[in-house]
């Protein structure tokens, strides 16, 4: 018989925004309709020769919700630019609360953690400023005030009002993963009453010409698991999920699902290799079954990370057949970058969000822009043409990082 | 709950960095803020309890304001001097927030979680506080708890336009402390850590780096805090004080600024 699982903490809301859409439903119908709208990087966002294709949101990132949602935190916020990753973020936000049936006001009355992860967000990347100082023009100073307004979690307490623990979590790729892990933590351990969690990057000059110089991006549109598969490509948006104890929800109705567990490992191995067996991954995976209360934990759904670099998909699909052992070949594993890119510290938590809904409608697409599948790896992910029909609730999703981070959540669907 | 104990502190500033031989090879490429947080956690480890532990539970937890800032231009220098396709990739993988993490995980075989925070208040704080929970919840039975910064001539130029022309950035350096858990230890005195504070408050961002008005008190003393890392350098002088002296009881050190408040309440 399975143990009890932990069920103590609750998704309440998600909010979700990238190149596949806008809000949730949108990225839905984007995997249901497989489309993939990669494209070369427009100039409104910087100025680039390369040619290699992003995945994008609207120039406008902040979203109707997202303005509704500024204007009933009824804060000043018009002294300083608002950087497009604010902006995503706060269209995530503002979507993850009004799913939860919770509003500012409700929020103000709790004491209210907040976990962003990141990578660009955290980072100072005003080319014109950094280069009038280094000429010795004394440029105004408006863009470092920008940058000291612009910690995302700070910035986010700040508009709400509301007060709670916070921090950002600056692990590379995993940094959506860990926030929501640290976020459920939290909750565990009685430090807030609800949980903002999850993660927000936009799209760098700085970060797109990184990975091109690692040689670690694809000309072409990604092909994770593909037997042609050659480097990844970079997407942008944030996802956030909204977390509060299981006594506080249960009676309202409310819950959508549950984080079980969290896990997170590193491998100690290289700087931005993964461990070729993947020897990190599966011991954040093992964590998080252990927190989720059953270390033999089946899994109805693998969200993997699969960049569709060569040597990340290798050793997550090593590590994924050690994870899977017996049921290797039942389980459906997929990924979702083919249709968001890889939007780095807000991919963890993208995919967290997007297992759970694939969960609850019971169904899912294979991994869009996977034709032919490597035969080299050792488990068999699913192929852009399948479709499966899911039958459990409980789901993986999981992140790899520069550094040798390792993470992984695990999800259960109402 | 177990009771977490401080086994070990160092803070070190580059200009006192004596990077140890056995890790010149490894940390040929490493940028400053790498070699002063692997030097710290050196010396911490050096001084720390043997115990006898498996690398998958020992933790690290890193925080900083502004991590490889500098580091993040240099890379910024390849893409403009050399043009787009030409940029340094080994630059590149040191730009990330947690390539000294990654660092410290390979060189001291840390296979726990290695978590790297951001915070312009009180980023050593906030790691501590990130370890001792996971250290209470038995996730791992050490945490390698580390803060560093970078030293960097373009947020101290923003720093005398602000405040006034002797404005003084941090210089690079780093600090680390050992947490064990109490039944764990076996020898040397013991600094408990009992509770850890931290609350904000909107401010005017540009005390994030100037640190205008922030001051700590511990025990009858109070020291104004002039640079981004003293806080916590002063905090690991005093503890080691503690360390050294025959003083029991609980005593207790906090800071206020404008952005917010902090307590850390210990017993020796």
């Amino acid at each position: 018989m399975r143990p009890p699982l932990r069920h103590q903490v609750v998704i309440t809301g998600t909010g979700c925004i990238s190149a596949a859409g806008m809000n949730v439903r949108e990225h839905h119908e984007t995997i249901e309709q497989k489309k993939r709208n990669s494209q070369q990087v427009p100039k409104w966002l910087f100025d680039t020769q390369q040619k290699f294709p992003v995945f994008i949101c609207p120039q406008q990132a902040l979203t109707e919700i997202g303005h509704k949602f500024l204007l009933s935190c009824n804060t000043d916020i018009g002294k300083h630019s608002i950087s497009r990753t604010v902006q995503l973020l706060i269209s995530a936000v503002a979507e993850a609360i009004e799913m939860s049936g919770l509003s500012v006001s409700d929020l103000r009355k709790k004491r209210v953690g907040i976990a962003i992860g990141t990578t660009v967000g955290c980072a100072f990347n005003n080319e014109d400023y950094y280069k009038s100082f280094m000429q010795g023009l004394n440029p105004p100073l408006n863009p470092v005030i920008d940058y000291l307004n612009s910690n995302l979690a700070y910035w986010l307490q700040t508009i709400m009002g509301v007060d709670g623990p916070s921090l950002v979590v600056v692990n590379a790729c995993a940094s959506g993963t860990d926030a929501i892990g640290i976020a459920g933590s939290w909750l565990s351990s009685g430090l807030c009453d609800v949980a903002i969690a999850g993660g927000a990057d936009e799209l760098s000059r700085i970060a797109y010409n990184g990975f091109i110089s690692l040689q670690l991006y694809d000309l072409s549109p990604c092909r994770p698991f593909d037997k042609s598969r050659n480097g990844l490509n970079l997407g942008e948006g944030a996802g956030i999920v909204l977390l509060e104890k299981e006594e506080e929800v249960t009676k309202q109705n409310r819950t959508i699902g549950w984080l079980l567990g969290y896990g997170t490992s590193s491998d100690a191995w290289h700087p931005t290799a993964p461990h070729p067996e993947g020897q990190g991954v599966v011991r954040a995976a093992k964590l998080a079954a252990t927190e989720a209360g059953d270390i033999n934990l089946k899994f109805d759904l693998i969200n993997a990370h699969g960049t569709a670099t060569r040597a990340n998909d290798k050793a997550e699909t090593n590590a994924l057949a050690v994870i899977l052992n017996a049921h290797r070949n039942h389980t459906p594993i997929i990924s979702t970058k083919g249709i968001t890119g890889h939007t780095l510290g807000a991919a963890g938590a993208i995919e967290a969000i997007l297992t759970l809904y694939s969960l609850k409608q019971e169904i899912i697409g294979g991994t869009i822009g996977c034709h032919n599948i490597d035969p080299d790896l050792k488990v068999i992910p699913l192929s852009e043409t399948e479709k499966v029909k899911l039958t459990g609730r409980i789901g993986l999703s999981q992140s790899l990082a520069f550094g040798g981070g390792n993470s992984a959540l695990i999800v259960e669907a109402i | 709950m177990p009771a977490v104990a401080i086994s070990s502190l160092q803070a070190l500033n580059l200009q006192d960095l004596d990077l140890p031989v056995v890790y010149t090879k490894q940390l040929r490429r490493a940028d400053e803020l790498t070699k002063a947080v692997v030097n710290s956690t050196y010396l911490g480890l050096d001084s720390a309890p043997m115990l006898d532990l498996v690398p998958e539970k020992i933790g690290l937890f890193l925080g900083t304001s502004f991590g490889p800032l500098e580091t993040n231009f240099r890379f910024l220098d390849s893409l403009l001097d050399d043009g787009e396709g030409q940029a340094s990739p080994t630059l590149f993988s040191h730009s990330v927030h947690n390539a000294a993490a990654g660092y410290l995980a390979r060189l001291f075989s840390i296979n726990g979680p290695a978590i790297t925070i951001s915070s312009y208040a009180w980023p050593f704080l906030a790691a501590l506080e990130q370890a001792s929970l996971m250290m209470c919840s038995g996730t791992i039975n050490r945490a390698i708890v580390v803060s560093g910064e970078m030293y960097s001539p373009l947020l101290e130029h923003a720093g005398k336009k602000l405040k006034e022309a002797d404005y003084k950035f941090c210089q690079t350096g780093a600090v680390t402390w050992i947490l064990d858990r109490v039944n764990e230890r076996k020898l040397g005195n013991n600094i408990i850590i009992n509770k850890i504070e931290m609350s904000y408050k909107p401010c005017d961002v540009t005390t994030f780096l100037t640190r205008t008005g922030e001051e700590w008190f511990f025990d009858n003393e109070s020291c104004k805090v002039t640079e981004l890392l003293s806080y916590a350098f002063l905090l690991t002088r005093q503890i080691q004080k503690k360390l050294t002296g025959d003083k029991k009881g609980e005593f207790n050190w906090s800071i206020k600024a404008p952005f917010g408040q902090a307590g850390l309440f210990l017993s020796c």
